[in-house]
């Protein structure tokens, strides 16, 4: 896997660089605004470190997107390789939407198979009612873990798993940073 | 799971393959009081192992005719004609069964412990060709990801299953199951490619042998490896399990991450104007800094090298502790008292290093944030030439 101070590094100069282009101009912000911008520029700055290759960050870059206040924002924050890199979220946006709708039947369908199962198996033994209910812990679990990771919710459990793994790692190293940079603000600001 | 672990104690003093029972009746003992002691929350893994003997067995019944086609005299009917065929090939094998090495065994038992999630529907695209001769090869080579310690407990269960399967009593369970079972779609899918002439079925036991549960079982073992990956990077998953637990752990985690992020960025959103009067207590003294800022920026160099001797090549740890805090604060607190005199940002000592491992600082307008990074990674030299351009312009 990536080595975890490089990604740190690289986290690091985007970010500056995204904020220094977005605070350039405007003067006032109030404390929300400035949280946003903070936060949004460290979601673009992660995601663009990944260029794409990850559908998480595909994900996050293609909401961010999405509204057409932060649209502006965005953009500028990504900078000059905005154009390039939001084509490529889209064109593979697209095709996620389609895979959206063959996946939401096959998973219709498999709702209903399961559900009516269940219930015809009036004398169902423990073992196979112990297998069911495991399994649909397992489901809830995954629909939660979907809703959670960016851009999960159209991917299949392998997928997920991987996008799990990414996610976390990004997640880690944006938080050791921005905790080490507000930390140091902090203490400069007591001097 | 009490009485079914009853049934497979007595099943063994009774099975008619004494042959089988008088060498093993010591391993199953033994694995059986393991079985017991499975903590019940596993349930997931249990049900599977249970599950598992069924099937087995039709694999089991069938293996030893794996030279001649099988006359399966399958109807439609899902599994009473499977019981039939069980009593009518009953006689022929008292002496017969073979127990297949152990290591296939321990192979397979390894997959079917650990993620017992529903995915049962044959969507998977993979499918491997259906060569008699290829068949055992290619289910074997799934097989070899993982061994596991729960091999040992499906190694009771198999071959007293087997002969579990002899008695009526499990037969009727089996039917009563109804459709609850996934398995049995796959042993309907199975005695289906039986039909087939040219499928010589030399069975893995208790693993249907189509396409798609071969695919099924090559994707849930590459589901597993990745759950295992999981488990390692998040913190107190290792010793959890049982995939929903796991799936939980890693759900609070990244949530708290999630909520980290938003608090540090409102922490950051809050720091930015309070920088401002350090300017202003700065530039005051000015005169007596000048002395002194001589030597705060032989002081700054001489930390440099102490820092580059620890080796240290990150922002991450300069930040982190508060030696390094010192750094960072004078090397800002220096820039700002330099931009705030000459009234310009020094950009040559940024415009030109945009892409390495350098000095980073953001200043923005009228809050006057600055966010002193400073990366030394092999850039040592650049810091230093920084330095001392901070030095000259300090002297001048």
């Amino acid at each position: 896997m990536r080595s975890p101070s490089s990604l740190k590094q690289e986290f690091l100069k985007r970010w500056m660089r995204g904020l220094q282009r977005c605070t350039s101009s405007k003067k006032d912000m109030n404390v929300l605004e400035r949280k946003k911008v903070i936060k949004l520029s460290a979601d673009l700055a992660i995601a663009s470190a990944r260029n794409g290759t990850t559908s998480w960050s595909r994900a996050l870059i293609a909401n961010a997107s999405r509204d057409n206040d932060n649209r502006i924002l965005a953009e500028r924050i990504l900078g000059p390789e905005s154009d390039i890199l939001i084509k490529r979220v889209s064109t593979s946006v697209g095709t996620v939407s389609c895979n959206r709708k063959i996946r939401s039947k096959k998973i219709l369908k498999r709702s209903c198979n399961s559900v009516r199962r269940v219930r015809k198996g009036t004398h169902l033994p423990q073992k196979v009612l112990a297998k069911s209910i495991a399994k649909r812990l397992v489901q809830k679990r995954t629909q939660i873990l979907k809703r959670l990771v960016p851009g999960g919710e159209f991917m299949d459990e392998l997928s997920l798993i991987e996008e799990t793994l990414d996610y976390i790692a990004y997640l880690r190293a944006q938080v050791d940073v921005m905790r080490c940079i507000a930390s140091a603000t902090e203490l400069i600001n007591h001097d | 799971m009490e009485p079914n672990l009853g049934t497979i104690v007595r099943s063994i003093s009774i099975g008619p393959n004494r042959e089988e029972t008088g060498l093993e009746s010591l391993q199953f003992r033994e694995e059986i009081h393991r079985l017991m002691t499975v903590p019940p929350e596993n349930g997931s893994s249990f049900t599977e192992l249970l599950q598992l003997p069924e099937t087995q067995a039709m694999e089991l019944l069938h293996s030893p005719h794996s030279d001649e086609v099988v006359p399966v005299p399958l109807s439609g009917e899902p599994l009473h004609g499977i019981n039939d065929d069980h009593k009518s090939y009953l006689p022929s094998f008292n002496g017969n069964l073979t127990f297949p090495s152990n290591k296939v065994l321990i192979e397979r038992a390894a997959k079917f412990s650990v993620f017992a999630s529903g995915e049962h529907s044959p969507e998977t695209s993979s499918v491997p060709s259906d060569s008699s001769a290829n068949l055992e090869k290619v289910k074997s080579e799934p097989a070899e990801t993982d061994s596991n310690p729960n091999s040992s407990q499906l190694l009771v269960s198999d071959p007293a299953v087997n002969i579990k399967n002899q008695r009526s009593e499990k037969r009727k369970e089996r039917e009563k199951k109804g459709k609850g079972c996934t398995k049995k779609s796959k042993i309907e899918i199975s005695q289906d490619a039986e039909k087939l002439p040219y499928v010589h079925v030399r069975a893995r036991r208790g693993q249907a042998t189509d396409s798609h549960s071969l695919a099924e079982r090559a994707r849930r073992e590459k589901i597993n490896a990745r759950m295992k990956l999981l488990q390692e990077l998040v913190p107190g998953c290792s010793k959890i399990s049982g995939t929903a637990l796991v799936l939980d752990e890693i759900i609070n985690h990244v949530q708290s991450l999630q909520r980290q992020v938003e608090l540090l960025s409102m922490r950051l959103a809050t720091v930015n104007p309070r920088v401002d009067f350090n300017l202003d207590s700065l530039f005051a003294p000015e005169v007596s800094m000048h002395n002194t800022l001589s030597s705060f920026i032989s002081l700054l160099t001489k930390k440099i090298e102490i820092l580059f001797v620890s080796s240290i090549n990150n922002l991450v740890f300069l930040l982190g502790g508060v030696f390094h805090c010192t750094l960072a604060v004078q090397i800002q607190i220096y820039l700002a008292a330099l931009c705030f005199s000459r009234n310009h940002v020094p950009q040559e000592l940024l415009g030109n290093h945009e892409d390495d491992d350098y000095l980073l600082t953001n200043t923005s307008g009228s809050d006057c944030t600055f966010y002193v990074v400073v990366e030394m990674g092999k850039n040592r030299n650049i810091l230093i030439q920084i330095l001392h351009h901070i030095n000259t312009h300090a002297s001048s």
